[in-house]
C-alpha cells in the first residue's frame, strides 16, 4: 500500500552533476538532472550504457555526492544536491550519511555481493545489526521471516555460495529490505541471472511495490522497466524522458 | 557487529589466523625466556655480591686532600712560591675512631649494621701451590650482620674463626686452586713481611666467580697482625634496609664521615653497564621477533583486506561507516594480538620452567649447577603489552586501508 506523503518528496536531485576521473580521463557522467521521487514511486530508469543511469542512482542513495565543482574548478551554480528524505548529502558527515544509508535506502547490485563466510539469515541480518533496534535473536527472526517471503525459508542456514545465482539475488534483495527501507535501489538487478530467475526477481520487485515500497531500478531489460510505473530515459548524463508506464 | 564480522572473517581463514597467531606467541615466549635467562644472571650477580659484599663500603681514603703546605701558609699569595726539599710523612691509611663512626652512622635512617675491616693483599701457599688473594679481616659477629656470607660457607662455619686461633675461610675457586680442604693449614704471607701459619675453618662459595676466586677471611685482629696493620680499619662495610637505595644512601654517609664511601653499584659499576649491555641487546633480539611477527600480521590482513574488497564495498553500502570498516580490521589485529600473546605468556612460563631444569654446569662470572632463570611480572607484563601494541600498529594500516575504499568503484569496477 502507498503511503500518502506528498509533502517531502523521498529523493530529491537538484541540478547534479558528477565528474568522474582526471586529464584524459575525465568524463563528465552526470550534466545537471533534475529528479523527484516520492514515496511509494515504482521507478525505472534505463538508457545506453555510459548515460550515467548507475551513477544517479548510488547518488540518490546516499553512497556518491555530486559534483560540486567543474572540471575547470569553477563551482556548479545552482549548488547541485541531492535529497534523500529532506535530508542534503552533500552536508552530512560520513558517518551520519552511513547511517542514513542503513535506515533508509536498501540497495541491490547486479552482482549479489553476499559475505560468503555468512549464512543467507545473516546476510540478511547484518544490516538490522548495525540499526541496533532489535536484538539479536529477534534480527534473525526477521532475516528468516524476509527470507521466507521471497521463498527462500528452506536455505536460510546454508552459506550463500551454495545457493543458485537467483537464490543468491533474492537473498540480497532480502538483504537490503532488512530494515524496512524507505527506497529499495536496484542496479541492474537481472543482469546476471538467466530468464527464469530474472522473472522471479522481477516478480519479487512487483510484489513489493505493490505492497507500496518506493523501488528505482536501473536496469537494460526493457521488459523488466515497462513492468515499473513510471520510466525515465537518460541519455548522455541528461533524463531526456521521464513518464508513467 | 563489528566483533561478529571480525570474527567470523578470523575465522574463515583459520589457517593464516593460526600461523599469525603462532608467530605473535614464538615472539612473546622468546622475549619472556631470554628476559628471564639474562635477568637470573644478573639478579645472581648482584645479590651475591651485594649480599657477601655489603651494601656500602666505606673506605679509608679521605674525601679531599689535605691542603699543601704552601697554600696552607700563604693562601692569597700573587707570587711563584717554591718549597725546597719537601720530607713526605709516612702516615698510615686507615680509618680514625671506626668505633665512634659507626656508633654515628647506625643512627642515619636506613642504616642496619656496620662491620670493620681490615683487608689487603696476601699469597697463600699450601704445599707447592701458591694463589694471591684479598684477606678481609672482620669480627665475625657484626659481619654477618651485614652480609650472609656465613650462608655460603659450604664446608665448616664462619663462627669457627672465633673458636680457632689463625683461622681461616677460603673462597671455594681459592681452596680448589692451591689444593686445600677443610683443616688444612696453610701459609699466609703479605707484601709486608707479615706472615701465618692459618687453619682452614671453613670454605665458601657466593657463586660469583671474582669472589670466590680471590678472597680470604680471618679474624680482623688476626688480618691486622698478618697484614702489619695493627689496630687498623680500613674499610667499613654497612648494611642497608634496601639496597636498590644504597647509592642514596653512600652520599649521606660519605658526607657525615668524610671518607670515600661506594655503594655496591658504584663498585660493581663496570659488570653493571656490562648487565645492562646485555639486556639492550636481549630487548632488541626479541623486539626484532615481535616486529618479525608483526609483518605477517600486516601481512595477512593485507591479504584479507585485498580479497574482500567488494565485501567492504556492500558494507559500506547497507550503512557501516569507515570506523566500523577500520574497527573490523583492527578487532581481528587485536585477536591475534590478545590469543598470541596469551599462548605466548604461558608458553614463556613453560620455557622458563623447562630451562631451569636443564642441568648444566655453568662457570664463568657466575658460577652455577644449571641455567639461572630469573621471572618478574615486569617482564611478563612488558612482553604482553609489547605485542600486542607492536600486532595493533601492524593492523592499522590494513584496516586504514579497507576503510578508504570507495565502495562505488569497487561496484563499478566488479561491472
Amino acid at each position: 500500500m502507498a503511503r500518502d506523503d506528498t509533502t517531502t518528496p523521498l529523493l530529491q536531485a537538484i541540478n547534479v552533476h558528477r565528474h568522474l576521473g582526471w586529464g584524459e580521463t575525465h568524463v563528465h557522467v552526470l550534466r545537471g538532472v533534475d529528479l523527484t521521487i516520492r514515496h511509494g514511486d515504482y521507478v525505472s530508469i534505463v538508457g545506453q550504457s555510459g548515460s550515467g543511469k548507475s551513477t544517479l542512482l548510488y547518488l540518490l542513495g546516499g553512497l556518491d555526492r555530486p559534483s560540486v565543482q567543474e572540471e575547470d574548478g569553477q563551482a556548479v551554480d545552482p549548488r547541485p544536491r541531492v535529497l534523500i528524505d529532506g535530508n542534503d548529502t552533500a552536508e552530512m558527515s560520513d558517518l551520519a550519511l552511513a547511517n542514513l544509508r542503513n535506515e533508509k535506502v536498501g540497495f541491490v547490485f547486479q552482482f549479489h555481493y553476499l559475505l560468503n563466510e555468512f549464512t543467507a539469515q545473516e546476510n540478511v541480518a547484518l544490516p538490522i545489526f548495525r540499526l541496533g533496534r532489535l536484538k539479536k535473536k529477534d534480527a534473525m527472526d526477521r532475516a528468516a521471516e524476509l527470507l521466507a517471503e521471497l521463498g527462500l525459508s528452506e536455505k536460510i542456514r546454508r552459506r550463500t555460495n551454495k545457493l543458485s545465482g537467483g537464490e543468491q539475488q533474492r537473498v540480497a534483495i532480502a538483504r537490503a529490505m532488512a530494515n524496512r527501507p524507505d527506497v529499495l535501489l536496484a542496479d541492474e538487478p537481472t543482469g546476471n541471472l538467466d530468464r527464469k530467475n530474472g522473472e522471479t526477481v522481477a516478480a519479487v520487485f512487483e510484489s513489493l511495490a505493490a505492497g507500496g515500497q518506493t523501488i528505482v531500478l536501473v536496469t537494460h531489460d526493457s521488459q523488466l522497466a515497462k513492468r515499473a510505473a513510471r520510466q525515465i530515459t537518460m541519455e548522455d548524463g541528461l533524463v531526456i524522458a521521464d513518464h508513467a508506464g | 557487529m563489528v566483533t561478529f564480522i571480525s570474527i567470523r572473517y578470523l575465522l574463515a581463514h583459520a589457517r593464516q589466523s593460526i600461523i599469525c597467531i603462532t608467530g605473535v606467541a614464538i615472539s612473546v615466549a622468546m622475549f619472556i625466556a631470554m628476559t628471564a635467562m639474562m635477568s637470573g644472571f644478573t639478579d645472581k650477580f648482584i645479590i651475591e655480591t651485594v649480599e657477601s659484599s655489603g651494601h656500602i663500603t666505606i673506605h679509608d681514603e679521605p674525601r679531599q686532600s689535605d691542603t699543601p703546605i704552601l697554600e696552607t701558609h700563604f693562601p692569597k699569595s700573587q707570587g711563584v712560591l717554591i718549597l725546597k726539599g719537601p720530607k713526605p710523612r709516612d702516615t698510615v691509611q686507615k680509618i680514625k675512631n671506626p668505633t665512634g663512626l659507626m656508633a654515628e652512622l647506625m643512627h642515619l635512617p636506613g642504616v642496619l649494621a656496620a662491620s670493620p675491616t681490615v683487608s689487603g693483599n696476601a699469597i697463600l701457599t699450601y704445599g707447592t701451590k701458591t694463589a694471591t688473594t684479598t684477606v678481609i679481616g672482620v669480627d665475625p659477629t657484626r659481619h654477618l650482620r651485614v652480609t650472609t656470607i656465613g650462608d655460603d660457607v659450604t664446608e665448616g662455619s664462619f663462627n669457627r674463626l672465633q673458636t680457632t686461633a689463625n683461622g681461616v675461610i677460603l673462597g671455594w675457586g681459592l681452596a680448589s686452586l692451591i689444593g686445600a680442604r677443610l683443616d688444612d693449614t696453610i701459609l699466609l704471607s703479605s707484601p709486608t713481611g707479615g706472615s701465618s701459619i692459618a687453619r682452614v675453618v671453613g670454605i665458601f662459595q657466593t657463586g660469583v666467580t671474582p669472589v670466590d676466586y680471590s678472597r680470604a677471611y680471618m679474624l680482623l685482629n688476626d688480618a691486622q697482625t698478618l697484614l702489619d696493620k695493627k689496630n687498623v680499619v680500613n674499610e667499613i662495610v654497612l648494611r642497608t634496609e634496601d639496597y636498590t637505595q644504597a647509592r642514596e644512601l653512600a652520599a649521606q654517609v660519605e658526607a657525615v664521615c668524610g671518607y670515600k664511601t661506594e655503594s655496591w653499584q658504584e663498585a660493581n659499576a663496570n659488570f653493571l653497564k656490562i648487565f645492562r649491555i646485555q639486556q639492550i641487546i636481549t630487548y632488541i633480539i626479541t623486539g626484532a621477533l615481535m616486529v618479525v611477527a608483526a609483518f605477517g600480521v600486516l601481512n595477512i590482513l593485507i591479504m584479507a583486506v585485498l580479497e574482500r574488497v567488494s565485501d567492504i564495498a556492500i558494507l559500506k553500502s547497507f550503512g557501516l561507516s569507515r570506523n566500523d570498516i577500520t574497527r573490523i580490521y583492527l578487532l581481528q589485529g587485536l585477536v591475534i594480538g590478545l590469543v598470541g600473546s596469551v599462548i605466548g605468556l604461558v608458553c614463556g612460563k613453560l620455557a622458563v620452567e623447562t630451562l631451569r631444569r636443564i642441568p648444566i654446569q655453568m662457570e664463568g662470572l657466575v658460577k652455577a649447577d644449571g641455567l639461572l632463570m630469573s621471572e618478574s611480572r615486569q617482564n611478563y607484563i612488558i612482553s604482553f603489552v609489547a605485542s600486542l601494541v607492536i600486532v595493533m600498529i601492524a593492523a592499522v594500516y590494513p584496516a586504514r586501508r579497507a576503510a578508504s575504499f570507495d565502495p562505488v568503484e569497487v561496484i563499478r569496477g566488479a561491472r
